[in-house]
């Protein structure tokens, strides 16, 4: 599902291993993210509890409650929490606020005209063709 | 007190000195600056950039130095020779009155502002790297390619944070890049990442805020475009074929024009004269021949050797434009 016009909620860095977790391995209760993640880092049990409950409240994550514990899995898609923060990311560039920190290979904010665009793929394959290296 | 007002208001002058200087350099050298080859190109914007602060700094240091060989020999103190009303620009004898009420409000709401824009720039920049940075740690991590994935149809790719700047690639380009242009798409965006060119071009941000409006504009883009170029021109000795950096380019421009009809269309997308077609036409003509900066770092130099022989004469200078105006 997507996220909608709402500028999407960032993580940090608990919370996007826990998320990255969930989404490769579909559900889990908080032992079972604590088993995966908690033990390696050193975390303890009632902070992956809190990290969980965070990333509900965030919408990122469902729950159900099963016998006394919840069992969480991811709400958002990767590809939809992604598509959201892209989004956010072209609508900084097109302000003009994250250029700063972004060198985009054509700029977001800038599209070439579809007469200058044509002219310009005309002259490269024209170029092209007079360097004998014709090709569709 | 008074002696930091008196400093302050004639660092805030030189500033705008400096604007001007900058603004008439830019004037005069455009034309031949748009010449030379992007690397080169993009080193003289920095430095044109940096011209307001450089001509502010040779100049109070200038008018500074009688003040600091007066605290080393005082044998050389010329303030005496001054009534306790002068404006004296000096670390020994702090003058007497502050500057006019309206000059100092003047320069208080001038300052408030500069630093409100910075931090409203701050920021937005901070929220942008902190999407970057979620991003990043959320993508796919091709050690492959030496890049990130990232899970959208958005036709994007870019070089993406401040101090150590990732490639971030989308899986749609991913997917509809040949071999060919994937290795031009991706050769361009390393040479931004070993240049740092995002760091660049926000130092220059920032610079701007002294530049004359219009000059400013026109630094901004110019230092983009002639960094895409740079990167262009490094993409091009990477697979050995300028044509080829072109015909990417122009495949990533198309991509961008779907989606900016498909998926962008909540947004505003620019058209007219455009890096584009910029870009292109250079790769399409023979390169620039390579141009060396040490001519005009050198000429920056003497002329702020120039400006420190001048010590004397510019801090009395100084001096009566600060009593001019502020007593």
């Amino acid at each position: 599902m997507s996220l909608g016009p709402v500028r999407p909620p960032l993580l940090g860095e608990l919370e996007t291993a826990v998320m990255n977790h969930l989404w490769s391995g579909g559900e889990g209760e908080a032992k079972d993210v604590h088993a995966a993640l908690g033990k390696r880092r050193g975390i303890t049990l009632s902070t992956i509890q809190s990290t969980l409950k965070r990333l509900y409240e965030k919408g990122l994550l469902a729950r159900d409650k099963v016998s006394h514990a919840h069992v969480y899995r991811a709400r958002v898609r990767r590809d939809d929490f992604h598509r959201d923060l892209v989004g956010e990311l072209v609508g900084d560039l097109m302000r003009g606020h994250a250029d700063a920190v972004v060198s985009a290979f054509v700029d977001i904010a800038e599209r070439a005209g579809p007469k200058q665009l044509a002219r310009l793929e005309a002259l490269v394959a024209e170029r092209r063709k007079q360097l004998g290296r014709g090709r569709k | 007190m008074h002696s930091l007002q008196l400093f302050l208001l004639a660092a805030v002058a030189f500033l705008v000195l400096g604007s001007f200087v900058a603004a008439v350099a830019a004037r005069v050298f455009a034309a031949r600056l748009a010449r030379w080859e992007p690397r080169a190109r993009h080193g003289a914007l920095v430095l044109l950039a940096a011209l307001p602060v450089l001509t502010a700094f040779s100049l109070l240091l200038s008018a500074s130095l009688p003040s600091l060989i007066a605290l080393v020999l005082p044998g050389l103190d010329h303030c005496p020779m001054h009534d306790d009303h002068h404006a004296h620009l000096c670390f020994v004898h702090l003058p007497k009155v502050g500057i006019h009420l309206p000059v100092l409000l003047a320069l208080v709401f001038g300052l408030s502002y500069l630093a409100l824009r910075a931090m409203l720039a701050l920021s937005a920049t901070v929220r942008a790297m902190r999407v970057l940075s979620s991003l990043r740690r959320t993508g796919e991590h091709r050690d492959d390619l030496g890049i990130t994935v990232v899970e959208t149809h958005v036709p994007i790719c870019c070089a993406a944070g401040l101090l150590r700047p990732r490639v971030l690639l989308s899986r749609g380009l991913l997917e509809s890049l040949g071999d060919e242009e994937r290795a031009v798409v991706l050769a361009h965006e390393r040479a931004h990442v070993r240049r740092r060119d995002a760091f660049v071009a926000s130092v220059v941000r920032a610079l701007a805020v002294i530049h004359m409006p219009k000059t400013a504009r026109w630094l901004v883009r110019e230092v983009e475009i002639a960094a895409e170029q740079a990167c262009d021109e490094e993409a091009a000795e990477g697979v050995g074929d300028r044509l080829a950096v072109a015909s990417a380019i122009l495949t990533v421009e198309r991509a961008a024009q779907h989606a900016a009809a498909r998926e962008l269309d909540g947004l505003a997308v620019g058209f007219g004269e455009c890096a584009v077609e910029r870009r292109v036409e250079a790769l399409l003509a023979d390169p620039r021949p390579q141009v060396s900066l040490g001519p005009l770092v050198i000429l920056l130099g003497l002329a702020a050797l120039t400006v420190l022989a001048l010590a004397g004469e510019l801090h009395h200078l100084t001096e009566s434009f600060l009593s001019a105006i502020a007593h």
